[in-house]
């Protein structure tokens, strides 16, 4: 029988394991994507926070550096003798050895510097052409009126100003560190003045340029106050602070990075950015000096675009392998499954009564050989059974056909006592029909059977007379009561010569012993020509005196 | 289908061992005892051949077979008796009532052979 090919087990099994893999592919390809999501995303945020520690320092750096040089300056202004030129001499000392320091400036107390100058103060910057030469006691500046130096004098230590543009000065955007220094002053320590320096934050620009990664990251400095010092978005610069932008964009993870670096905490945030439009990851890290903070972000897409291309290879890789492990195992299974099929072959001739078809012996001793030695087996034990059962039939056929046979035998046998019976009952029935009295007898005239007219008439019964001499009963009529056969008997000779003697005149004895007349006829039986008894017929008077009366 | 044989005689075993022996050789057998019966069960089941007793309880087989005649004219009718026929009786009158003469101590053979020349097997 030829089996459908789609109900063969190759093409079921190959079937079965394309189908688990259309299942299994889209289900381990994900699981596989997630993985390797979270792990490319690990990736980026150690390259992110690797970045932002790299610009926290660069701009640690700076700000250290300037912030060195006013500790430094306060110091060295402590002891050191001053006077207006020595004064313009460290300011221009101070630019020219610190390349990070943009601006300087040396702001005297009343009466600080000297008892004759009530108010003494110098500026430099980097781009002046003549430093020092400002003085910043001038009517127009009155630097003791400026928040720097009061924030200082205020504070009692270095204090770093938020960015603002240095109009006058370098007219550019700059930050300072301010901070008070000290004289020893009719033996009494007492507060001088106030040191600044600044530093130019168009250096910032450079700081983010250098520290560009990624195709889509962005760096964000920000400073004490939340001033965004540096952004992708020129716009915000110096315009927004983090809680203003957050509250402008609707982004507040902005404001929560803010609060988190002033506390002095680093760390990590994703979410949906309106800046950007796009999901972003940012790291931020507080700097060490200046109360700033550093954000170092990129969008999460331009990572994950990567993954997407990587699942659409997992999958057509997985869908490959399956196809070919499908392949394999169709071709596998049809070896594996050829003994198996001629086996099925078999099964069909000896399902369809074929005995004698072919089992090629086992040539291994695998599941396959050990099922074909059964087949072979089995078909051995089919052909016994069915000779068996040839044999069985036949049997029961013979037995029936016997049956048969024997049951009509029986029925016949039956028939022919019952016809014989019948017979019988009908032969006795004209005998004992008979009035006259009626007596079967021997060859040696002796009484074999009488009719019930005998017992009627003579009151003998059959038991007394069987056996007994006719002479007991009627004898003819002249001759002698005798116990035996009288060679002259009259009636034993005609029945030895074989002829009947009709109406002979004779006497009755019955049982009582009265004797009384009567007719006798004796008729020969015989068998052939063989005389073998007689009967004799015997007619009482009255019968006769009847029977002429009923003479017409 | 199966040649309907009725079947009548007044001895029960005679009724049963010819009823049992002829539905084996494939006839479909009604025995009754009497002419009455079988008057009754010519009426609703007419028979292909009738097999009858001489004497019956309530007649003589030859009368019924008259009878059966009028209404089965084309039946053969068998006579199978324990009464001896003369073979010159049987010859001249036997022969124009009946179609066949058994005695009853016939084999059963022999009757079966005389069923099978009147009906068919």
């Amino acid at each position: 029988m030829r089996v459908a090919i789609h109900n063969q087990l190759p093409v079921r099994l190959a079937g079965i394991i394309l189908l688990m893999g259309f299942v299994a592919v889209p289900i381990v390809s994900e699981l596989k994507r997630r993985a390797v999501e979270r792990i490319v995303l690990q990736q980026a945020e150690v390259q992110a926070a690797t970045a932002t520690v790299a610009v926290v320092e660069g701009l640690q750096d700076v700000l250290s550096s300037v912030e060195t040089s006013v500790r430094f300056l306060a110091r060295d202004l402590e002891d050191r003798e001053l006077s207006a030129e020595g004064v313009d001499r460290i300011i221009r000392n101070t630019i020219a050895g610190n390349p990070n320091v943009s601006d300087c400036s040396i702001s005297f107390e009343p009466y600080a510097l000297s008892p004759a100058i009530e108010r003494f103060g110098r500026y430099a910057n980097r781009s002046d052409t003549r430093p020092a030469t400002r003085d910043l006691a001038a009517p127009d500046y009155r630097y003791w009126t400026r928040g720097w130096y009061g924030d200082a004098v205020g504070k009692g230590e270095l204090a770093w100003s938020e960015p603002f543009f240095d109009n006058g000065g370098a007219n550019t955007t700059v930050v300072r560190a301010s901070a008070p220094f000290f004289r020893m002053i009719g033996g009494k320590r007492v507060l001088a003045g106030v040191i600044a320096a600044g530093f130019d934050l168009a250096w910032v620009k450079e700081l983010t340029g250098e520290n560009e990664f990624f195709d889509t990251g962005y760096v964000i400095i920000f400073s004490h106050a939340g001033r965004l010092i540096a952004h992708p978005n020129p716009a915000y610069v110096f315009a927004e602070t983090m809680e203003s932008l957050a509250q402008k964009v609707n982004d507040p993870e902005l404001a929560i990075i803010h609060q988190r670096v002033l506390a002095r905490r680093q760390g990590s945030v994703s979410y949906m950015s309106n800046v950007f439009h796009q999901r972003v990851h940012e790291n931020y890290k507080p700097a060490r000096f200046g109360g700033w903070g550093v954000v170092v972000g990129y969008d999460e897409a331009e990572f994950l675009r990567q993954i997407g291309a990587l699942r659409w290879i997992t999958m057509l890789s997985l869908a490959g392998t399956l196809a070919l492990l499908s392949g394999i195992v169709l071709l596998a299974t049809q070896i594996a499954l050829r003994p198996l099929r001629r086996l099925t072959a078999v099964s069909d001739e000896i399902g369809q009564g074929n005995l004698d078809c072919e089992i090629r012996p086992p040539a291994r001793d695998d599941e396959i050989g050990r099922l074909s030695r059964s087949f072979l087996v089995m078909r051995d034990a089919l052909k016994k059974n069915r000779l068996l059962e040839r044999k069985v039939q036949e049997d029961a056929a013979d037995l029936a056909a016997a049956n048969e046979r024997l049951s009509i035998e029986n029925l016949e046998r039956c028939w022919i006592n019952q016809a014989l019976e019948h017979q019988l009952r009908y032969d006795r029935l004209i005998v004992n029909s008979i009035n006259d009295l009626v007596f079967v007898l021997t060859k040696t005239m002796n009484i074999s059977r009488i009719n019930p007219a005998v017992v009627h008439l003579s009151g003998w019964e059959l038991q007394e007379l069987v056996n007994s001499p006719l002479s007991r009963v009627v004898r003819l009529d002249g001759d002698g009561r005798g116990g035996g056969v009288s060679r002259t008997d009259p009636l034993a000779q005609a029945l030895r010569e074989g002829r009947d003697l009709r109406d002979q005149p004779a006497i009755l004895e019955d049982r009582s012993g009265h004797s009384s007349p009567v007719r006798l006829t004796l008729f020969p039986l015989r068998d052939g020509d063989k005389v073998v008894g007689g009967v004799a017929v015997v007619t009482t008077a009255s019968a006769i005196s009847s029977s002429i009366q009923n003479t017409p | 289908m199966k040649k309907h044989i009725l079947i009548v005689d007044d001895e029960a075993d005679v009724r049963d061992l010819l009823d049992r022996f002829l539905t084996l050789q494939g006839y479909r057998i009604t025995a009754v005892p009497s002419a009455i019966e079988a008057l009754r069960a010519v009426a609703g089941d007419p028979p292909n051949l009738v097999i009858s007793d001489l004497q019956l309880e309530d007649s003589d087989g030859l009368d019924m077979i008259e009878q059966l005649k009028v209404r089965l004219p084309d039946t053969p009718m068998m006579l199978l008796t324990g009464v001896f026929f003369d073979p010159q009786v049987v010859r001249d009158t036997l022969s124009r009532k009946v179609a066949c003469y058994l005695q009853k101590t016939s084999p059963l053979a022999q009757i079966l052979a005389e069923v099978r020349r009147l009906v068919g097997v």
